[in-house]
């Protein structure tokens, strides 16, 4: 049973691949035809070196894949401090201290009634400068704050719609608190919680590419260097798209299938 | 089983598959005009794909199904003039949330029959009426009790005036104290003259009220009688055993 | 909904922690602020600076900006919803080959970066689509009107707006059409069943049984999509199209008051955003009223 569930996943993985690819290219076909009549010049080739070059022996990374990794970089930082962030706003809301509901409150409005643009640049010439902060840090907490906003609902209604009955399993057996919160809540929250996070994480990759105007050397900027350079718009720009999107989808797909997998071992 | 009398509704040979799994097998069935039949059986015998043959809420994949003289092929469904002829009253009612009962009523003879909105609203009423509910006109659906919805989704039905009303287990959704007062109602319709087809466990109703039952097991009709025979003296041992299970229960061990 | 009883407060320790811990970063931020890089803070200048016009502009250019960020969010809003819609449907289709070419679109426009999108829609659509609309032709032909002006604004940044509107539609719509498909969905099936039995025609069904129910289900998210629509503006800022984000930019430049330019920017968002989802969720809260009768 467990093979064909298999087989039918990955057929699923395959033809929802095949089909955007399979697009991707009809449009990139288009956009050739188009091309041509400007007399546009393809250098393919050239794109390749971008990623990833051999010289004297040795593998070197393009600017493309170095761009990538302080995407990833970037991303990963993010999202660690997003689920700090998220997981102390949501504690916050559904405590019973007014200051700190308040404070969770008043952080969330702010951040969903602004641009995540506006927040780049406020962190970056307001609030950077005065605490002392380099590009990258700025970026991270930036890109954090404004994620932890959506995130900590996913929580909130996580930790709401949990099963009293656990809190109370675990009270009436004379566990304090914070151990109910350690050992009990939270571990099966999160279970819960994994796939929206996945989304979350996407969510994260794709807003990284803002911090390029700020000029930190993510897979954006460089593909905006490589364009400024030598004027490959086409295949750069394309190949870029390719990139996030076999990340992201990919993640996508993965969440999907660790849900269904959920589902189907109950 | 059946007689060769040409009925209101004819099945010959039909057969119908899920996939790998064959859910009706070599129905042949012959129901007259004005008959109120019970179709009873286990889960899963697949009784309510057989009534949903008949309005074509799905189709079959062998054989010939005929209803008022009009012959349907495998995967046919129905030509427009007979859509709303073969009303049906869903086990989960089925109304409309958005809609006040005294609309549910009235927007399928406005849309499908073209009455003006006044005539539509008196058959409305006159039905509501009939189902003891005519107070409850200007109500939402979820204003309403169990029974009260599922009587008006039999009144709702009715407003097309209908020739054959279908059945999909009424009260199967309801509370038990419920179940009473929509039976009465279902029961009183048999005197209209209407062909009514109800899949339902209630076999005290299909002792009173039917003119035959059907029993389905696995696919196929295993034994049709009149109520009389099939509670007293069912023929075949699988009827048997299905009637001791659901008329006595008594504990395994 | 919650029936919260009034209850007497009563400070508890987390609240004497975090009214601590604020009053710290306050200290560090006014430490920070004024003697750390000893910044000069000018709201005089700013606001004036703000709020003057430019020789020769009736407007200031500031506000200018406020203006052409409602008309983008106006515009690309009515496009987004149309496109969402249609999409939706589409999703929701029979025919399988709409809905995989819906799917494609959608699954593309939310796993793309938004920033990459508008640079290659930028490159490759607005130099072949725009001559293609020969709108050069319609600028020079017509006058600059009143009415004119406040829908569309000057004529020479028309084709500013439309690159704008098309870059924030396409990617509204893929999540718009998202939020129909799911609302669609979440109609039970026996909902259709119903309407067929009753022999309702197609259009009919649509229009009395499914699309009043559907819209209950997707106002709420939708109502959050226009709001993500109006912050997603910000970013044709970087296309030149001048609305909010780079008229703040430019300002802010050019006049060295970053601090003070750059946090009313942030503010004048905050309002729009805000007043409109206020003003949204009195709209969401109508729609959805049959959801709220009790037995």
């Amino acid at each position: 049973m467990s093979c064909l569930f298999r087989y039918l996943s990955i057929k699923r993985f395959l033809s929802s691949w095949l089909i955007p690819v399979v697009i991707i290219g009809l449009l990139t076909f288009l956009v050739s035809r188009g091309a041509e009549n400007i007399n546009y010049q393809w250098q393919w080739y050239r794109v390749g070196e971008f990623l990833i070059q051999f010289d004297k022996g040795e593998w070197f990374a393009g600017p493309l894949l170095k761009g990538l990794l302080i995407t990833l970089k970037i991303s990963l930082l993010s999202l660690l401090l997003t689920l700090v962030l998220s997981l102390s706003t949501a504690i916050l809301r559904l405590s019973s201290s007014i200051v700190g509901r308040g404070l969770a409150r008043g952080y969330l409005e702010l951040i969903r009634n602004t641009p995540l643009l506006i927040q780049l640049y406020l962190m970056y010439f307001v609030f950077g400068p005065i605490l002392g902060w380099d590009k990258m840090t700025t970026a991270i907490i930036s890109l954090s704050l404004f994620q932890a906003a959506y995130t900590s609902e996913i929580f909130r209604a996580g930790l709401r719609a949990f099963n009293r009955g656990q809190i109370e399993a675990g009270l009436s057996l004379g566990l304090s608190r914070t151990d109910n919160y350690r050992y009990i809540i939270l571990p099966q929250v999160f279970r819960q919680m994994l796939p929206p996070l996945t989304n979350e994480a996407v969510s994260l990759i794709k807003n990284s590419s803002i911090v390029s105007v700020i000029a930190i050397f993510d897979l954006t900027t460089q593909g905006r260097n490589i364009i400024a350079k030598t004027f490959l718009t086409f295949e750069v720009w394309l190949m870029v798209a390719a990139i996030y999107l076999i990340i992201t989808l990919t993640l996508s797909l993965i969440a999907s299938m660790v849900e269904r997998r959920k589902v189907f071992m109950k | 089983m059946n007689g060769d009398f040409k009925g209101v509704i004819n099945f010959n040979k039909v057969n119908k598959w899920f996939g790998e799994f064959q859910v009706l097998r070599d129905i042949d069935l012959s129901i007259q005009k004005g008959e109120c039949i019970v179709l009873c059986g286990p889960s899963g015998s697949g009784k309510s794909t057989l009534i949903r043959c008949i309005n074509r809420l799905e189709t079959h994949d062998q054989g010939l199904i005929e209803i008022q003289g009009v012959l349907l092929a495998p995967g046919k469904t129905f030509p427009n003039n007979l859509l709303g002829k073969i009303g049906m009253v869903f086990q989960d009612f089925n109304l409309f949330p958005h809609m006040t009962v005294l609309n549910n009523l009235t927007l399928a003879p406005i849309r499908n029959l073209k009455l003006a909105r006044e005539e539509a609203e008196q058959i409305a009423l006159t039905y509501l009426e009939r189902v003891h509910i005519r107070d409850q006109a200007n109500k939402y659906p979820d204003q309403l009790s169990g029974g009260q919805q599922q009587r008006v989704a039999i009144a709702r039905a009715l407003c097309m005036k209908p020739e054959i009303l279908l059945f999909d287990e009424p009260t199967s959704s309801l509370d038990p104290e419920m179940i009473r007062e929509v039976l009465d109602v279902i029961s009183e319709l048999t005197e209209d003259g209407i062909t009514m087809v109800c899949v339902t466990h209630e076999m005290g109703f299909a002792r009173k009220v039917s003119d035959r039952v059907i029993f389905m097991d696995h696919g196929e009709i295993v034994e049709v009688a009149k109520p009389s025979d099939f509670f007293d003296r069912p023929n075949q041992e699988r009827t048997k055993t299905f009637l001791n299970n659901i008329l006595h229960y008594e504990p395994s061990s | 909904m919650s029936n919260r009883k009034k209850s007497r407060y009563r400070p508890t320790k987390l609240d004497g922690a975090l009214v601590l811990g604020l009053g710290i970063l306050s200290l560090i931020w006014w430490y920070r602020s004024s003697i750390g890089i000893a910044y000069q803070w000018n709201w005089d200048e700013a606001i004036t600076t703000v709020f003057t016009s430019k020789k020769g502009i009736d407007t200031p250019f500031f506000i200018t900006g406020i203006y052409a960020t409602l008309r983008l969010s106006i515009w690309a809003a009515l496009f987004a919803t149309f496109l969402g819609f249609v999409l939706g449907v589409g999703r929701y289709c029979a025919i399988r080959s709409i809905r995989m070419f819906c799917g494609t679109y959608i699954q593309i426009l939310r796993n793309i970066p938004p920033l990459v999108f508008i640079f290659i829609f930028y490159f490759f659509i607005s130099s072949q689509v725009l001559p293609f609309l020969r709108l050069d032709e319609l600028i020079s032909r017509s006058e600059e009107s009143g009415l004119g002006w406040v829908l569309f604004g000057p004529s020479r940044l028309w084709e500013n707006l439309i690159s704008g509107v098309l870059c924030i539609s396409f990617i509204s719509a893929a999540y718009i059409a998202e939020v129909v498909r799911a609302g669609l969905t979440s109609i039970p099936r026996g909902q259709w069943e119903a309407g067929e039995s009753l022999g309702i025609p197609l259009a009919d069904k649509y229009r009395f049984i499914i699309f009043p129910q559907a819209l209950a289900r997707i106002a709420p998210p939708l109502t959050g999509q226009y709001i993500s629509l109006v912050k997603d503006s910000s970013i044709v800022s970087l296309i030149s199209v001048q609305e909010l984000t780079f008229v703040g930019s430019e300002i802010a430049n050019s006049s060295g008051l970053l601090f003070e330019v750059w946090l009313l920017v942030a503010f004048v968002y905050f309002c729009l955003c805000f007043l409109l989802s206020i003003s949204l969720r009195q709209v969401e809260r109508r729609v959805t009223r049959h959801f709220h009768r009790g037995v």
